[in-house]
C-alpha cells in the first residue's frame, strides 16, 4: 500500500514538472542558483560561507532547501527540473509519512491508503511539490516531528520540530506554542528533550532574521485584537479552505481553493470524531497562528501545518463511506488536470515569471548594452539561474526604466507590454527584436531594441540640440 | 429535532444573505461568457466542465460560502474583508449570527 501511495503521488508531482507550473519564479530560482554556488564555490550569492539563511533578495530564507537541492543539482546539472525535483520527492515522502500518522491516529488499515490519497491529490500540496520549495520541505520536517510526538518520542520529535524552523521562517511561531500545549496536554515534562531543543533553538534565537516578520505584520495598529482575530478566524473560514483560491496568485490553483469543495461535507462528519482527539485540536488550534499575525488575507504556505490536522478532521468524516470516498477522489483528479495543466498556464503566467528564459537565451550573446525592465521583481536571478554565470556581465543591467536617459542610447531594452506599451514603442522609436508569447497567445515579454538618432531628429530643431546631447 | 433546526437555519441564513445577490447568481455577465468561452476552448472536454450551467452552479457556491464564512459575521466591517460592504452587508449579517452559533453548537 505504501508502494501505491507513493507511486501516485510521485506520479501527480513529477508529470510536466520542468513546464507546469509554466516559467520559472524567482524565490525557485533563488534557491536553485544558491544551491548550484553553495556546490561549486561553497558560498552563496552574496559570498557568505555556508550560510544558515540566505541574503537571497534581503529576504533570508532559510538555506536548508538549498542544501537539499544541491543533490539532484549535482545529478542532473543546474536546471528547473533538477530544482523542482527536491520539491516533488519531499512531497510525495511527505504524503508517505501522513499516512503512517493517518494510521497512527485512526488505527485502520483504510486510514493509511484514504490519507495518504487525500494528501498526494491535495491541490495546495502539488502545487507546493511542485514549485513553493520553502513550505513543503518545512512541512516534511514538521509532520515527522509531530508524528514522532504522537508515538510519544519526545527527543525525535522536538529535534525534528526544531529543524523544522530551520526549513521554513514562520514555523517557529507555531512550533514554540506547540510544544507548550504538549507539555500541557500530555502532563509530562521531558527536561532532557527540551533542553536538547532548547540548544538546538540558540542559532535560530540569536542570528535568526526577524525583518521579514516585521515587515509583513500588521503590527503595530490601534486594534490589535480585532485584527489578530478576524485573521485568525479566516484560517477556520470554509469560503477560505473549500471556496475561494489563495488571493497570491502564484501560490493558488486557478478555480480551487486548498481543498476540493465537495470535501466541505466530510470535514463537517470529521468534526465530531476528532473531539477525543485532542492532539489533532491542538495542532488545529495552534498552525494558523504564524499566518494570523501577517497582513494577508489568507496565506496558504505560511500556514501549511496547518494542512495535517485539516486533512485529518476531512479523514475522520471519509472513513464513513471510505470507498465512497475514495471513489470521489479518483474523480476529483479531473478537477486538478484541469486547473494545473490547462488553466495555470492560461491564466498564471505572468505570476510565475513566464517568458524570461527564452529572452535570456536570445539575448546571452548580444554585444550591445540590455537594459531589462524590473516592475516584475528581482528578475536578475533568472538570468544568473539559466545563464549560470557567477555574477551579471557588464553590458546587462536590471533596473526600472528611466525614459529621459535609456532612450537616447543604442541599447537593448527588456520590458513587459505593461513597462512599454506598443503606443510608447513607436512615439519613442523602439524596434522589437523579438517577443515572448504565452500559451494564450498574448505577449509576455518583449525586446525592443532603441534607435537614439531617430528619436534625436523627432524633435523641432530647438529642441533637438538638447534631447541629443543625451546621447 | 436538532437536525431539522440546523436546516431550518442554515437555509433562512443563506437566503436572507443572498436576497440581493440572487440575481447575480443566475445573470451571467460579458467577462464571465468570455472567460467561459475562452477556457472551454483550450481543452478537451472543456464543455462539460465549462458551460453556463457550471458557472451559474460556481455563483451559487459562491453565494453558499459567502454565508457560512464565520468573518462575515463578526468581521464584516473590518476593511480587509469586504472591500464591496455595504450597510445592508455589515448589519443584516448580526441577526443571523445566532444561526451560526446553533450550527457551531451542533457541530460540536
Amino acid at each position: 500500500m505504501a508502494f501505491i501511495i507513493l507511486v501516485v503521488s510521485l506520479l501527480v508531482r513529477l508529470y510536466q514538472l520542468p513546464s507546469v507550473p509554466v516559467g520559472f519564479y524567482v524565490d525557485e530560482a533563488a534557491q536553485g542558483y544558491n544551491a548550484y554556488l553553495l556546490l561549486t564555490t561553497g558560498r552563496d550569492e552574496h559570498n557568505h560561507v555556508l550560510p544558515l539563511y540566505l541574503q537571497s533578495f534581503g529576504t533570508y530564507p532559510p538555506a536548508l532547501f538549498a542544501y537539499f537541492a544541491t543533490v539532484p543539482i549535482k545529478l542532473f546539472g543546474l536546471s528547473v527540473f533538477s530544482v523542482r525535483l527536491t520539491s516533488a520527492v519531499i512531497g510525495s515522502v511527505t504524503v508517505l509519512v501522513f499516512a503512517i500518522l493517518c494510521q497512527f491516529v485512526f488505527s485502520r488499515r483504510s486510514a493509511f491508503l484514504l490519507g495518504g490519497l487525500l494528501l498526494a491529490i491535495n491541490p495546495t500540496h502539488v502545487l507546493f511539490s511542485r514549485g513553493i520549495h520553502e513550505p513543503t520541505l518545512g512541512l516534511l520536517i514538521f509532520l515527522l516531528g509531530v508524528t514522532f510526538l504522537y508515538r510519544r518520542c519526545w527527543t525525535r520529535g522536538l529535534l525534528l520540530l526544531s529543524l523544522s524552523t530551520y526549513a521554513y521562517q514562520p514555523q517557529r511561531l507555531i512550533v514554540y506554542p506547540l510544544i507548550l500545549g504538549l507539555v500541557f496536554l500530555f502532563r509530562k515534562k521531558p527536561i532532557l528533550p527540551l533542553i536538547l531543543f532548547g540548544l538546538t533553538q540558540l542559532p535560530n534565537l540569536l542570528l535568526g532574521p526577524s525583518a521579514r516578520l516585521s515587515a509583513l505584520s500588521w503590527w503595530p495598529t490601534p486594534h490589535p485584537i480585532r485584527e489578530f482575530l478576524s485573521q485568525y478566524l479566516a484560517y477556520f473560514s470554509p469560503r477560505n479552505l473549500f471556496w475561494l483560491p489563495d488571493p497570491d496568485l502564484q501560490r493558488s490553483l486557478p478555480q480551487l481553493s486548498v481543498f476540493y469543495s465537495w470535501l466541505i461535507i466530510p470535514f463537517v462528519w470529521g468534526i465530531p470524531k476528532i473531539k477525543k482527539h485532542a492532539f489533532i485540536i491542538l495542532l488545529l488550534l495552534v498552525s494558523p497562528l504564524a499566518a494570523a499575525l501577517t497582513r494577508d488575507p489568507f496565506s496558504t504556505s505560511r500556514a501549511s501545518p496547518f494542512l495535517i490536522p485539516l486533512n485529518l478532521i476531512i479523514l475522520a468524516g471519509l472513513l464513513k463511506k471510505p470507498k465512497l470516498g475514495a471513489v470521489l477522489l479518483i474523480i476529483s483528479t479531473v478537477w486538478l488536470y484541469r486547473s494545473l495543466f490547462v488553466l495555470l498556464p492560461l491564466e498564471r503566467y505572468q505570476a510565475w515569471n513566464y517568458g524570461y528564459e527564452t529572452i535570456f537565451a536570445s539575448l546571452k550573446s548580444t554585444p550591445l548594452p540590455i537594459v531589462v525592465d524590473t516592475s516584475s521583481g528581482p528578475v536578475y536571478i533568472l538570468y544568473l539561474f539559466f545563464t549560470k554565470a557567477q555574477a551579471l556581465p557588464a553590458n546587462v543591467s536590471f533596473r526600472s526604466l528611466v525614459w529621459s536617459q535609456d532612450i537616447y542610447k543604442k541599447q537593448i531594452i527588456v520590458a513587459t507590454p505593461l513597462s512599454v506599451s506598443p503606443n510608447q514603442a513607436q512615439e519613442h522609436f523602439l524596434q522589437p527584436l523579438m517577443s515572448v508569447y504565452s500559451p494564450g497567445h498574448q505577449i509576455v515579454l518583449t525586446a525592443y531594441s532603441t534607435d537614439p538618432v531617430a528619436k534625436c531628429h523627432s524633435f523641432p530643431d530647438s529642441a533637438k540640440i538638447e534631447a541629443c546631447s543625451r546621447q | 429535532m436538532a437536525k431539522k433546526i440546523i436546516i431550518f437555519a442554515l437555509l433562512t441564513g443563506f437566503l436572507v444573505t443572498q436576497i440581493p445577490r440572487i440575481r447575480q447568481t443566475y445573470s451571467l455577465s460579458g467577462t464571465d461568457i468570455l472567460l467561459i468561452n475562452q477556457r472551454r476552448s483550450s481543452y478537451v472536454g472543456g464543455r462539460f466542465l465549462d458551460n453556463k450551467a457550471t458557472a451559474v452552479l460556481n455563483n451559487f457556491m459562491d453565494n453558499f460560502f459567502e454565508s457560512i464564512d464565520p468573518n462575515r459575521y463578526l468581521f464584516s466591517s473590518h476593511p480587509r474583508e469586504r472591500p464591496d460592504k455595504t450597510a445592508y452587508n455589515i448589519y443584516i449579517t448580526w441577526p443571523i449570527l445566532i444561526w451560526l452559533l446553533l450550527f457551531l453548537s451542533f457541530l460540536f
